[in-house]
C-alpha cells in the first residue's frame, strides 16, 4: 500500500491541484475578480512563515529544549501587533514606489542606491540558501521515513550519486514548477495573485495536516491530554522537558530568540514578499494582525504533546516524530497527510523564497551589471523584457540547485531548526536598514551599507562559520580554541563572552555592531539629495499632505521616453504608460518632439521600477533626459512638506493656545460693549433733558405772549430776548453734542478764549430769574458770590460745564427745601 | 464615544497591548511562572494561555466598531 508510487503519485497529484488553484487565481485576476481580495487569504499566505521547519522542526525542538520553540512564533505575534504602525508604513511606501522586494525597498530607502541593492541580493542569496537546503532536506527525509519506517531513514540517503539523490529530483521539480508559474509578468510589483492564492491553500493544508495528526496522537493514541500528561509524570526522564532549565542560555537565550524571531519576520525575503509586495489592501493588515497569531497558536497547539508522546512511545530523530507517532500505530493514510503537509510547508517557502529572491537576483544583480554594458541600450525593441523574464527563470533554476548543493554537502550536519535559526539570524542583519530608515531620516547609504557589511560578518564569523567546522570542513579546533588558537576570538564566545546560546550571542554582536555602525556613521556623513529626498519620503510615508510629484526636471522628448519604454518592458507595458497620457493618438513624428511632461516621466519610472528596480529605473531615466536630472525645487518642496509635519503638533498647540486667548478677549471686548451701550443710553436720556429745559423756557415765554396780548412792552421785549438767548443756548447745546461727537472721532481743534465768569454766570441765570425771585435763593447772592474773573477756556464747554453745575445744585436745593 | 478620539486612541491601545505581551512573555513573569508548584511545570500552559488572550485583545482592538 504505502509503495513508492503511491508516494510519489500522491506528491504529484497535490503539486498539479497546487497549479490548478494557481492558474485559476491568475485567471481570476486577469478578469478583474481577485481571488485573494480578503484579510482570511492575506493572514493565510502570511503562514508561509510556517515551513517544513515548523512542521518537523517544532517537534524536534520541543523534544529537545522544551518550550523555545514557541519563540519562533511569538516572535512575529508581537511583530503583527505593531503592524498597523510598521508594515502599514511599508506597504504604503512600497505601493507608492513601486518597490518589488526587500532589497529594492533598502536600496530605494537610501537613495536608489544599485550597489546597496546588490549587497542586500548577494546577502540574501547566502542566507537563504541553507534555508532552501533545509526544506529540501525535509521533504527528502520525510520521504525516507515514510518508506523505510520501521527503519531510519538514513539507509538510503547515503552512499549515492546525485542523479539517484531523490533531493536532486525534488529540486529541479520544484524549480520547473516554480518557473511554470512564478515570473509571468516582467512587473515584479504586479501581485502574483495566483502564487498567493496557492500558498493559501497550502497554509490550510498543512495546518489541516498538523492538526490531523495531533488530534490523533493527544485523543487516540492517548486517552485525552490528561492521560498523556500521566504518563509523562511518571516517566522520571520527561518530567522537567518543558521547564525553563531547558532552554538553551536561559532567561538570556529565551529574550535573544524573542527578538531574533521578531526581527526576522520583517526582512526574510518571503515574508517582505507576502506581507508587503502581494498586500492588496492596507486594511486587511488589521484584520491579519489577530488572524495570523491565531494560525500559529493553532498550529503550535499539538507541538508539545506530540513531542512528548514521541519521547514516550518511538525512538530516532525527534524531527521525524510527525511521522514516525502514525506509522508506528501502524497508520496508512495518515503519514501520507503528514507528508503532503510538509510538502506544503515546504513547497509554500521554496515557492516564494525563490520568486522574491529570482527578483532580487534579476533586478539588484544583473540589470545594473547588464546597463552597464552599453551594447545593450541599443537592444533591439522589447527584447530586455524577454531577457529579464529568463534571468528570473534561470535565477530560480539557480537557487534551487545551490539549495541542493548546500544540503548535499553541509545539509547533513545539522538539524532543521539549526539551519533555520542560522538564516533568521542572517536576515536580521537587514533590521536595522530597514527598521531606522523607516522612522529616522538621518540614516545614511554609508552608515546602512557599513552597518550592513559589519552585522553579516560578524553572522558569518559566529554562525556560519562553526557550522562549516562542524561539517569536517574546518578544524573543529576552530569552535574550542579560536583560531591560531586566540581564545578570545572564538566563534562562540566573541571576547571571552560565553554562557549565552549561540544564536544570542551571534545576534548581540553582530546587532550590536550593525546598529552602531548604521547611527554612528550616519551622523558624520552627508547625503546626497537623492538620498534626502527618498529619506523623507519613506520616514513620512503616512503624511497625508505627502507630495508625490515628479522629481525629474530635465527635458526629454515622449519619443524618447517611448523608446526606452519599448526597449525594456515591451510595447503592452509602454502603451498602457502613455495610454492615460494621451487621449487622442498622435502621430509619429508629432510625439517624438513633443517633450514629455513630468507626470508622464514619473510613471514612465514608476513603470520601470516596477520590473526592473528602483536603482536602475532612476538610471534609465537619467540616461534619456538632458540637463539638470533632479528637481531641486520638487526636492525642496518634498523636504517642506515632511518638516511641516514635524512643525505640525507645536503649531497645533501653538493655535489653540491663541484661540483660547481670543475667545478670552471677545468675552471681555463683549462685556466693554454692554457697559458703553448702557453708558450711550444714559446719555441720551441726559441730552434730553437738557435739550427740553430751553425749549421748556421759550415755549412757556411764548405762551406768555400769545395768551397776554396787553402786556407792556418793556416786558414782551424782555420775554422776547429771553426766548432768543434760550433758542441761541439750543442750538450751542446741540453744537456742543456735535463737539462730543468730534471729539470722539479725534477730529476737534481746541480754540482758547478768555471768558467772563460773572457775565456768564449772569447769562446762565438770566432765564431763571423770574423762577429764582419767588424762591428764597436770590441772583444777587449768585452775584456777589462770584468775583468777576476770567477763564481762558473753550467758550462753549466752560459754558456747558457751569449750566450743568448751576442747574443740578439749583434743582437739588430746590427739591430739598419742598 | 467620540467618533475623533478613535483612531488615536487604537494605536495607544496597540502599543500598550505589545509592551503588555513583551511583559508577559519576558523573563521575569515566566520564572515567577516556571517556579509555581507543580510536577511538570505550567510554562507551556501560561504561554498558550497568554497567546490566547492576546489574539482575543488584538482581534476585539483592530476589528472596527460595528455600524449600529
Amino acid at each position: 500500500m504505502r509503495g513508492d508510487w503511491v508516494v510519489i503519485g500522491t506528491a504529484f497529484c497535490y503539486l498539479a491541484l497546487l497549479f490548478m488553484v494557481a492558474a485559476w487565481g491568475d485567471r481570476r485576476a486577469e478578469q478583474g475578480r481577485s481571488l485573494i481580495g480578503s484579510p482570511t487569504v492575506y493572514a493565510l499566505s502570511i503562514a508561509v512563515y510556517c515551513t517544513a521547519w515548523t512542521f518537523y522542526g517544532s517537534v524536534g525542538r520541543a523534544a529537545q529544549y522544551g518550550p523555545s520553540f514557541l519563540l519562533i512564533y511569538l516572535g512575529p505575534t508581537l511583530a503583527m501587533l505593531l503592524a498597523p504602525f510598521t508594515l502599514r508604513k511599508m506597504v504604503r511606501i512600497a505601493a507608492q514606489q513601486r518597490i518589488t522586494s526587500i532589497a529594492d525597498f533598502i536600496s530605494a530607502r537610501y537613495g536608489k542606491s544599485s550597489r546597496l541593492g546588490a549587497l542586500v541580493a548577494i546577502m540574501a542569496l547566502i542566507t537563504i540558501t541553507p534555508y532552501i537546503a533545509l526544506q529540501l532536506k525535509a521533504i527528502t527525509v520525510s520521504h525516507a521515513v515514510l518508506m523505510n519506517y520501521p527503519l531510519g531513514a538514513d539507509i538510503t540517503l547515503e552512499n549515492e550519486r546525485f542523479w539517484m539523490d531523490r533531493s536532486f529530483w525534488i529540486a529541479m521539480v520544484l524549480a520547473v514548477f516554480i518557473i511554470l508559474f512564478g515570473p509571468r509578468h516582467l512587473d515584479a510589483s504586479e501581485r502574483h495573485e495566483g502564487m498567493v492564492a496557492a500558498i493559501a491553500v497550502e497554509s490550510l493544508v498543512k495546518l489541516i495536516a498538523f492538526l490531523a495528526v495531533g488530534v490523533f496522537v493527544t485523543f487516540i493514541m492517548f486517552a485525552g491530554p490528561g492521560a498523556l500528561l500521566a504518563e509523562v509524570a511518571a516517566t522520571p526522564a520527561l518530567i522537567n522537558s518543558m521547564r525553563l532549565e531547558n532552554v538553551p542560555g536561559g532567561a538570556t537565550g529565551w529574550v535573544g530568540m524573542l527578538l531574533l524571531a521578531f526581527l526576522a519576520f520583517f526582512t526574510l525575503p518571503r515574508q517582505f514578499q507576502v506581507l508587503v509586495v502581494e498586500n492588496v489592501d492596507e486594511q486587511h493588515l488589521h484584520r491579519a494582525s489577530g488572524l495570523f497569531p491565531l494560525y500559529l497558536l493553532l498550529i503550535n497547539l499539538f507541538v508539545i504533546p506530540i513531542a512528548l508522546a514521541g519521547l514516550l512511545l518511538v525512538e530516532g530523530d525527534p524531527d521525524s516524530f510527525v511521522l514516525t507517532l502514525p506509522l508506528s500505530a501502524g497508520l496508512e493514510g495518515l503519514p501520507l497527510l503528514v507528508f503532503i503537509g510538509g510538502l506544503s510547508a515546504a513547497t509554500g517557502m521554496v515557492i516564494v523564497e525563490t520568486i522574491a529572491l529570482s527578483t532580487m537576483v534579476s533586478n539588484q544583480l544583473i540589470m545594473p551589471l547588464l546597463l552597464k554594458v552599453k551594447r545593450l541600450y541599443i537592444g533591439r525593441h522589447g527584447r530586455l523584457a524577454d531577457w529579464l523574464l529568463n534571468i528570473r527563470r534561470i535565477a530560480i533554476l539557480l537557487i534551487l540547485l545551490m539549495g541542493y548543493l548546500y544540503h548535499a554537502l553541509i545539509g547533513d550536519s545539522y538539524s532543521l531548526v539549526t539551519i533555520g535559526l542560522v538564516s533568521f539570524a542572517g536576515v536580521a542583519q537587514f533590521a536595522p536598514a530597514l527598521l531606522i530608515g523607516l522612522y529616522w531620516r538621518g540614516a545614511t547609504r554609508q552608515g546602512a551599507t557599513l552597518g550592513l557589511l559589519a552585522g553579516f560578518f560578524i553572522w558569518f564569523y559566529t554562525l556560519l562559520l562553526p557550522g562549516f567546522a562542524q561539517s569536517g570542513w574546518l578544524k573543529e579546533t576552530l569552535i574550542t580554541q579560536g583560531p591560531w588558537e586566540i581564545s578570545w576570538l572564538s566563534p562562540y564566545a566573541l571576547l571571552g563572552l560565553s554562557g549565552w546560546d549561540i544564536y544570542t550571542h551571534s545576534l548581540f554582536w553582530s546587532m550590536l555592531v550593525n546598529v552602531s555602525l548604521l547611527i554612528g556613521v550616519s551622523l558624520f556623513t552627508r547625503p546626497t539629495p537623492l538620498e534626502q529626498t527618498q529619506a523623507a519620503l519613506f520616514t513620512e510615508a503616512m503624511h497625508p499632505n505627502l507630495q508625490t510629484t515628479s522629481l525629474w526636471q530635465g527635458e526629454t522628448t515622449e519619443g524618447a521616453l517611448h523608446a526606452l519604454l519599448i526597449r525594456y518592458l515591451g510595447s503592452m507595458a509602454t502603451q498602457r504608460v502613455f495610454a492615460s497620457q494621451t487621449a487622442q493618438p498622435v502621430t509619429e513624428t508629432d510625439a517624438y518632439q513633443r517633450p514629455a511632461s513630468k507626470a508622464l516621466i514619473t510613471r514612465a519610472e514608476q513603470s520601470l521600477a516596477g520590473s526592473l528596480g528602483s536603482a536602475s529605473a532612476s538610471v534609465l531615466i537619467n540616461s534619456v533626459l538632458r540637463g539638470e536630472a533632479l528637481d531641486v525645487e520638487s526636492v525642496l518642496t518634498i523636504l517642506d512638506t515632511t518638516s511641516q509635519a514635524l512643525e505640525y503638533n507645536r503649531q497645533l498647540e501653538q493655535k489653540s493656545q491663541e484661540l483660547a486667548r481670543v475667545g478670552e478677549e471677545l468675552r471681555s471686548a463683549n462685556e466693554r460693549l454692554r457697559e458703553l451701550d448702557r453708558m450711550k443710553d444714559e446719555f441720551v436720556a441726559m441730552v434730553s433733558h437738557e435739550l427740553r429745559t430751553p425749549l421748556t423756557s421759550i415755549r412757556s415765554f411764548a405762551e406768555i405772549l400769545r395768551d397776554t396780548p396787553d402786556i407792556a412792552a418793556d416786558k414782551r421785549q424782555q420775554f422776547l430776548s429771553i426766548m432768543v438767548l434760550e433758542s441761541q443756548r439750543l442750538s450751542r447745546l446741540i453744537e456742543e453734542i456735535l463737539d462730543l461727537a468730534r471729539l470722539e472721532s479725534g477730529r476737534l481743534t481746541m480754540k482758547p478764549v478768555a471768558v467772563n465768569l460773572t457775565k456768564l454766570a449772569k447769562q446762565i441765570a438770566m432765564p431763571s430769574s423770574a423762577y429764582m425771585r419767588r424762591t428764597v435763593l436770590g441772583l444777587s447772592f449768585m452775584q456777589r458770590m462770584l468775583p468777576p474773573l476770567s477763564l481762558r477756556t473753550q467758550t462753549a464747554l466752560s459754558r456747558s460745564l457751569l449750566t450743568y453745575w448751576k442747574m443740578h445744585e439749583n434743582l437739588l436745593t430746590l427739591n430739598t427745601q419742598r | 464615544m467620540n467618533p475623533f478620539s478613535a483612531p488615536s486612541r487604537r494605536r495607544e491601545r496597540l502599543i500598550a497591548l505589545a509592551l503588555l505581551a513583551l511583559f508577559m512573555f519576558c523573563p521575569p513573569m515566566l520564572l515567577i511562572v516556571d517556579r509555581l508548584p507543580g510536577l511538570l511545570g505550567w510554562l507551556p500552559l501560561y504561554l498558550f494561555v497568554v497567546w490566547g488572550a492576546l489574539i482575543g485583545f488584538t482581534a476585539w482592538l483592530v476589528e472596527p466598531p460595528k455600524e449600529p
